[in-house]
Formats: structure tokens, sequence, C-alpha cells
């Protein structure tokens, strides 16, 4: 058996109010004459035990009913033959995860990736054959499939170079889970929540829709990132960015420029600035070079590819016409 | 009616009459109405020669016998008495209604003790009376119909001691020494009125009916004791036990520390949850005391006090 709402259980100390009610409410009873006591207390003698037994089964319904009430309101679950299992009715359930290039993150030696599929395997994981699943990454498309299908899925995702516009995979995927005719419907979002990804847009969400965010504790981790590069007159100009805190922390990083795998240039940066990496002479054409940024935490924005073209030399052209 | 305008003193008197008089008029049984609705009308006295007018004309023939076959005088006929006592030759003479009494008439000699201990001077709810002046009232209605018998009464009103003690005696002025008698007794302060039981016994030397009204609480067996000692000395004897309804069944607010007036003895108790086992309680000790008072030639009547004195009469006619 679990719990929809874990957090109601806290209300199970009310079980004690009866008890301690009888314990401190100790009033004193308002007196009154009343001749035949004898009688009285003849019909007490012969009934103390039992009157006992009442007080205690009593006390005893007082404090099961408030257990009960507590028990109702955090909505036990309890797995059942037809539901095959389950501790939930039949759902339908789209799971968005978060795989932008800022799940990338390590954080304590751990991509934030893992930690976010590691919640979306888990809201998969109790899916049963009764529910309808899909699962939306960063591409936004929505992936319909089988439990163990999404699951393979999950396991094979990794950091997307896209970025999930949240609001629009939130708004996409309720209304989805919306046209099924399930009893239960839910969109699961699992992301680090980034501040870009939530856009400034609203998700309208219908009416018996629920939508869980599961994030993992947010950490804000100092980065810096290989911003622009730019080739001029035989040199790659290249810009470092990077959060306050990575430039002071860190100090210069060192910058290498690559061309067709080899290496061929490497200065120091700081974030904030720009370093020109001189180019070897190159014949004329298309090139391709990358410009590689020492790994931090967020490796995503640490390696920058760039293309362009070198032109021949400009000649002169003679006719023999010519004066 | 016994009551004139002429035997009436004060304004207060004529007044207390004259309602009494116009309630007579609308209610021809007025014993059979709310015992407190009856005492609303006046004093002992009042009430019960009231009770008494209804109650004989409700019957058919006297409730008491003690007529006997030595003619001694004649009296004024009164309703209930028996026909057969009719004298018919002053009937066809003078055309009224006389019946003839006879010697031993006066013979029997009732007694009757009412209870004025503390506990007697309580009543369940303020529209009822309390026991004792229940018992005070029927107590002079019996009184009044045994002595319109030439049957000589008397009483004893007793606490933890004798009260107050009027001979039996049957002649005029009696019936106002017995209900003087009655308004003297205080509500009593006593507790063991079992051992003013036993006094009252030496009290009655000469055989006759001695009729006990009280709530019986003290001890069965002392009790039984005395009142087998009276039985054993040839005494009719008939116990009045009288109860407030509020005793029978019992109620009150949840939670209440009762006190038994006559001691220092309290309980504290729900009545709600004790209200049934307490009933049984009562049941029990009724049927205990009716028991015990058959077993020994003893009259028994449970009355409640909200009976009609008429309905508690007729118990013993």
């Amino acid at each position: 058996m679990t719990f929809l709402h874990p957090l109601a259980l806290v209300g199970l100390a009310a079980a004690a109010i009866p008890a301690l009610l009888h314990l401190l409410e100790r009033r004193v009873p308002p007196e009154a004459e009343f001749p035949p006591l004898r009688y009285l207390s003849e019909a007490e003698r012969q009934n103390a035990r039992r009157l006992k037994l009442r007080h205690l089964l009593l006390l005893l319904l007082r404090t099961a009913l408030i257990v009960l009430l507590v028990l109702a309101a955090a909505r036990p679950l309890f797995p059942t033959r037809a539901s095959g299992g389950s501790l939930h009715e039949p759902t339908a359930l789209a799971v968005i995860l978060d795989n932008s290039p800022s799940s990338g993150l390590v954080v304590d030696g751990r991509p934030v990736l893992e930690r976010l599929k590691a919640m979306a395997r888990g809201s998969l994981a109790r899916a049963t054959a009764s529910d309808h699943l899909w699962l939306v990454l960063a591409d936004g498309v929505a992936r319909a499939g089988t439990r163990e299908a999404l699951l393979a899925t999950v396991d094979s995702v990794g950091v997307s170079a896209r970025r999930l516009d949240l609001t629009a995979a939130v708004g996409a995927a309720t209304r989805l889970v919306d046209a099924e005719p399930l009893p239960a419907r839910e969109v699961h979002v699992v992301s680090d929540l980034q501040r870009t990804a939530l856009g400034s847009g609203r998700a309208a969400v219908p009416r018996g829709v629920r939508v869980l965010a599961l994030a993992p504790p947010s950490q804000a981790a100092p980065n810096r990132g290989v911003g622009t590069v730019r080739v001029t007159d035989g040199a790659a100009a290249v810009g470092i960015v990077g959060t306050p805190g990575a430039g002071r922390e860190g100090g210069p990083a060192p910058v290498t420029l690559r061309i067709r795998g080899r290496e061929v240039g490497r200065a120091l940066a700081t974030p904030g600035s720009t370093v020109s990496i001189s180019l070897p002479s190159l014949g004329p054409g298309w090139w391709v070079g990358e410009v590689v940024l020492d790994a931090d935490e967020l490796r995503a924005d640490d390696r920058r590819l760039l293309v362009w073209r070198v032109a021949p030399p400009a000649r002169v052209a003679a006719p023999p016409s010519a004066g | 009616m016994l009551i004139t305008r002429s035997r009436l003193s004060s304004t207060r008197d004529i007044r207390l009459f004259i309602s009494f008089r116009e309630a007579m008029a609308d209610v021809q049984r007025f014993d059979l109405l709310d015992p407190a609705e009856v005492a609303r009308f006046g004093g002992i006295e009042i009430v019960a020669q009231g009770v008494v007018e209804g109650f004989l004309s409700g019957i058919h023939r006297s409730p008491f016998r003690g007529f006997s076959v030595e003619f001694t005088e004649h009296r004024a006929y009164q309703p209930g008495d028996e026909l057969r006592y009719l004298d018919w030759k002053i009937l066809a003479r003078a055309d009224r209604l006389f019946v003839k009494q006879f010697e031993q008439e006066t013979n029997l000699r009732a007694m009757i003790l009412v209870d004025a201990s503390r506990s007697m001077a309580w009543r369940g709810a303020p529209n009822r009376l309390t026991k004792r002046a229940y018992a005070d009232r029927l107590a002079a209605a019996l009184a009044l119909i045994l002595l319109r018998q030439r049957d000589a009464t008397g009483l004893i009103t007793f606490d933890d001691v004798v009260r107050e003690v009027v001979p039996a005696r049957v002649k005029a002025g009696q019936w106002a020494r017995l209900v003087r008698g009655l308004v003297d007794t205080p509500d009593g302060q006593g507790t063991a009125a079992q051992a003013a039981l036993v006094r009252l016994t030496s009290l009655l030397a000469r055989r006759g009916l001695v009729v006990l009204v009280s709530d019986l609480l003290f001890d069965r067996e002392l009790a039984l004791t005395a009142l087998r000692y009276l039985r054993h000395r040839g005494h009719q004897v008939i116990v009045l036990h009288t109860m407030d309804p509020a005793e029978a069944d019992l109620s009150g607010p949840p939670e209440v520390r009762y006190r038994d007036p006559e001691s220092a003895a309290s309980l504290v108790v729900r009545p709600r949850e004790l209200a049934r086992a307490y009933q049984a309680t009562v049941r029990r000790e009724v049927d205990a005391w009716r028991t015990a008072c058959r077993r020994r030639g003893i009259a028994y009547h449970h009355i409640l006090t909200d009976m009609p004195f008429g309905m508690a009469l007729r118990l013993l006619a």
C-alpha cells in the first residue's frame, strides 16, 4: 500500500486527541442532591467493569475514526487484480524529459541528465499495461510506446544540442493525455527547470490533468564556454563567456584551435575576454575547425565548430592583346 | 362539602375556599388530578378534603371495613357507605338518609406513620411535590376517610427520632389535630430512621392498622425487623413506598456529582450511561421490598409522587 498524499499522514498525530482530552479534561462536575444514592452506588458497583470496557471501546473507536479520516485524506492506493497489480487507476501519462544542453551540467561528478533520466525511469517504471505512455524529449516529439520501450529510450538518451521550450512541450503533452479516455491523466515534467527553458508564455492545462514538475536539487555551478569564433585575417578571434564566478575561481583557461583534428594553435583566455589564435597558412577552399575550451561542469559549450573559406589569391590576367 | 363559610376565618381562607369550590365545580374527580396541580389549591386540609370528596364519589362502598354488630348510634349517610347499614325506617319516616353505627366500628385503630427524614424533602422537578408534601397530603386524606368511618386514627411523624405523636382518637377535631401534627413537623435532618421505627413499635400498644408512608431509604433488614414486630403484635401493616419519578428513572446533565442529603456521601456519575443499570437496580429494590413484605404478611405499595391521590388511595381500598 502506498499513499497519494503521504504528507497528510502527519495528521495521524491527531489520533492522540481523544486520549489527551480524556486525561486533561478533568473539570469539576456540577453538584446535586440525590437521596437514593445507595441505589446509584449499587448500580455503579455492578456495572463498573462494563462501564470501563465501554469507555475503553469508545476511546478506541474515536481514535480509530480519526486514524481512518487521516488515512482517507492521504488517499491510500491498493494493488488490485483488475489493475494488474498496480497501485493506481489506469492513467494516460506523458513524461517530458528535458535533455537540452543544460542537462549536461556535471554536479558532484555526475551529469544532471543522469538524475533526470533516473526520475523519468521512476515515473515510467510505475506504469502498468493499462496505462497509456508517451515520452517527450528536447526535440519536442511525443513518442508513444510500452513501458519497456520507453524505458529503453530513456536509457539511450544523451544531451541534445537542441533547446527545449518547456511551456510549449507541457501544453502539447497535456492536450495529448487529455484526449485519452482514461480515469487519470498526468504529465510529468522531468527537467532542471532552467530559466530560459520556461519561456514567457503560459501552458493551458485542461481540467483533470495533473502536471508534476520533477526537478533535481538546483545547484548553480560556475561555467565558462566558447561564445563566439570569428576568422579574420589569418587568425581566429575566440570570445569566451562565463558566469560571474567562473573567471575569478578558475582563472584563465586554455583554448585550443583544431583544424581537421590537428591542433594548430593555443591560447589562454578568461571569461569575458577575446583571444586571437593565429591560423597557419592554408590553401584556398573550405576549412572545418573547432575551438575547444578546457572542460568544466557544462561540457556542451566547451567546444564550438567553425567553417570558413580561404579564397584563392587574387590574380591579374594580362591578355597578349593588351598594350 | 365539609368546609362551610362559617368555619373560614381569614380573607385568604375565603379566597382559597372559593377557588376550591370553583375547581370542584369544574372537575368532578379532584382526586384524579395531578398532585402538584391539586396542591396549588391550598394547604393540606383543602387538598385532602377535595381528594376525599372526589374519591368517595367515585366508589360505591366504604373502602375500609370496621362495622360490627352492636348498634350504638346513627350518623348521616356519606356517599360510599354500604347501603346495608342504611336505616330504612328513618328513611321511610323522615325521608332522610342515616346509617347505623355499631360499637365495634371504632375498634379499628389506625396509626399513620409519616417519614419526615431529610430525604423526603426532595423533589426531582420544580413542578412536582416533594415526597414529604405528597406523603402529608396522602396521609391527611387517608385519615379523613378513616375518621369519617368513625375509625380511631392517629399520627406519628419521625425522622431519626419520633417528632410528633397524635394518639388515635375518633372524637371531633381529631382530623384537625392530625393535620396540625403534619404541619408542625419540620423537614427532618435525621439519617437513621430505623431507630425511630423501633421506637414506634413501643408506641403502638393496641392492635390496629399501621400505615407507613416513607421513601424507605434506610436499611431494609432493620426496617423489616421493626415492621415484622408490629405484624407479630397483631397489627395490619401497610407500607406506602413513596418515590419521586426522578428517583425511578435517572436523568440529568452529562456528568454530575450526586450527594446524599442525609450523609456526606457523594458520587460522580454520568446519568445517561448509568440510566439503564440504575433503573434495573431500583426495580430490583422495589421487588425486594415487595417480596420481603409479602413474606411477612405486610401490604406493600409503590407510589410515585406524580400519581393522583385518588389512585394511591384506591391501592389501599
